[in-house]
């Protein structure tokens, strides 16, 4: 079941309190403006997002919400890391959106290949081929309790000529302490849980 | 490298000025982290030897393994303890160690080992041992490197052989449980227990990318294992596991002395060695020699 959900960078970006601070410090208090969901959506290919494995129970209500709301938080990490922003540029200390904190320092550890790190500065450009998520889902009692996303991104660069291929899988669970619905990324109608990304597992080759 | 590249290249387009060729070296590296809300986990695993009917909870631990995970490098040891190791279990004097679970639950039984190996346990994990043989077939069987051939009459006559071997659920269990024909009894049926949590290591590694691999497992260890732990939270400790690199593994049996107390055959652990490892693996996960 393809979705083929075109997915805003940068729209609700509410803090919880596991979240990684560096990366919601830059995104404080800020709302999502039309120009920036303008922007982000002539630069993204439209993520082409898939419901993968079921296992146990979940509603098919809560299935498509979930898979809804973890792709926006996984895509919002490709956004971040390798396909948005400005070229060139050194800074990816705030591409873990959705992480936790644990997480998005492990993350920054492993910045060359969990961002554009490595390319950054001698690129100007990025054309995404193709950028997919695959979303396996944990139920219980008809509600998902953990997923695991599965990432393939394909993008040339610009400037200095590479290609590059981000595959992998992030592991996500929905914020421990209960956030609301409707006040984290993906949530928009208010009937989702706040997912986080707790770990990854993540191959990144490039020419 | 590259040189044998370009030279596969020229071989295999002989006129490169015809045909734009689509041979590129690719460079492809690989990263994994997890956060489970601590760098270093300790989870206490014990096989419960409760009967049929009987609350596994309140029983006797009759494996116990204190299992410490470091995520940031995914180094993992584990801490043999033998069942009969006769220490101070807070509240009740001394007992046999394996009497806390039946005293206090697996809370004081995480109290117990904490005070001998000096590192409290963030989780105590129980299971009885059909339940454990569920487990292990859920996933397919495991293999072990098994240093000696031994046989039990009664659990497993037909023997294990030395050397790399495959396990059902039930040899698993067997393998981990015979203990009387072992030249150090206890403290080489702990030894083996250490093997098979190895084994279901590396079954989990070598399938945790497989499609449902992790999320059944999840739901089987919720289903046979006494744990309050929510599924969410039981499915980070999984990646956890995971995400443990096999060559960074230590194991360590606390040793001791067999005596009696009255008419009770315990064994006294070298309670100086306990500590150590303890002490050297409570913030990296690594014992550096036993």
């Amino acid at each position: 079941m393809v979705v083929g959900l075109v997915l805003f960078a940068g729209a609700g970006t509410s803090c919880t309190a596991d979240r990684d601070p560096e990366t919601d410090a830059g995104s404080a208090g800020e709302q999502p403006t039309p120009e920036m969901t303008v922007q982000a959506t002539v630069q993204a290919v439209p993520v082409e997002v898939s419901q993968g494995s079921v296992t146990g129970q979940i509603t098919k209500q809560q299935r498509k919400i979930a898979v809804r709301d973890v792709a926006e938080v996984t895509d919002q990490w490709l956004e971040a890391a390798y396909v948005g922003g400005d070229y060139p540029r050194g800074g990816f200390g705030a591409s873990f959106p959705g992480f936790t904190k644990g997480a998005a320092k492990t993350a920054r550890g492993d910045g060359d290949l969990m961002t554009n790190a490595d390319l950054g500065m001698h690129i100007d450009g990025v054309q995404v081929e193709h950028r997919r998520v695959v979303v396996d889902l944990l139920g219980v009692d008809g509600t998902a309790r953990a997923a695991t996303a599965r990432v393939d991104l394909k993008f040339t660069t610009s400037g200095f000529a590479r290609k590059v291929r981000v595959r992998g899988r992030l592991f996500l669970t929905p914020a421990p302490d209960g956030t609301p619905a409707g006040t984290a990324a993906g949530t928009a109608d208010g009937s989702g849980d706040t997912w986080q990304v707790f770990g990854y597992d993540v191959a990144k080759a490039r020419s | 490298m590259l040189g044998v590249v370009l030279a596969l290249a020229a071989f295999v387009v002989p006129d490169s000025s015809v045909a734009p060729t689509d041979i590129e070296l690719v460079r492809t590296r690989h990263a994994s982290g997890v956060d489970a809300g601590k760098d270093v986990v300790w989870i206490l695993a014990v096989g419960s030897d409760a009967r049929p009917g009987e609350d596994m909870r309140r029983t006797r631990g009759d494996a116990l393994q204190l299992v410490g995970i470091d995520t940031r490098t995914g180094a993992a040891t584990a801490i043999g303890i033998p069942r009969d190791s006769w220490v101070s279990i807070p509240g009740f004097g001394s007992e046999r160690i394996n009497t806390a679970l039946y005293l206090g639950g697996p809370s004081l039984l995480g109290e117990a080992v904490g005070d001998l190996v000096g590192v409290e346990p963030d989780y105590v994990l129980v299971t009885r041992f059909p339940f454990f043989e569920d487990m292990v077939d859920e996933i397919g069987g495991i293999e072990v490197d098994n240093p000696r051939p031994f046989s039990d009459a009664n659990l497993y006559s037909t023997g294990f052989a030395a050397g790399r071997i495959e396990l059902n659920g039930y040899g698993a269990m067997a393998f981990s449980r015979v203990r009387k024909t072992l030249p150090d009894g206890d403290f080489d049926r702990s030894a083996n227990q250490q093997l098979t949590l190895r084994g279901i290591h590396a079954k989990i590694r070598a399938n945790a990318a497989s499609p449902r691999f992790m999320e059944r497992g999840v739901l089987t260890v919720a289903e046979h294992m006494s744990t309050d732990l929510p599924p969410g939270e039981l499915f980070r400790l999984a990646q956890a596991v995971a995400q443990v690199q096999p060559g960074k593994i230590t194991t360590c049996v606390v040793q001791g002395s067999i005596g009696s107390v009255g008419e009770a055959s315990v064994v006294f652990p070298d309670a100086a060695a306990a500590r150590r490892y303890g002490d050297d693996a409570r913030d990296d996960a690594t014992i550096s020699s036993c």
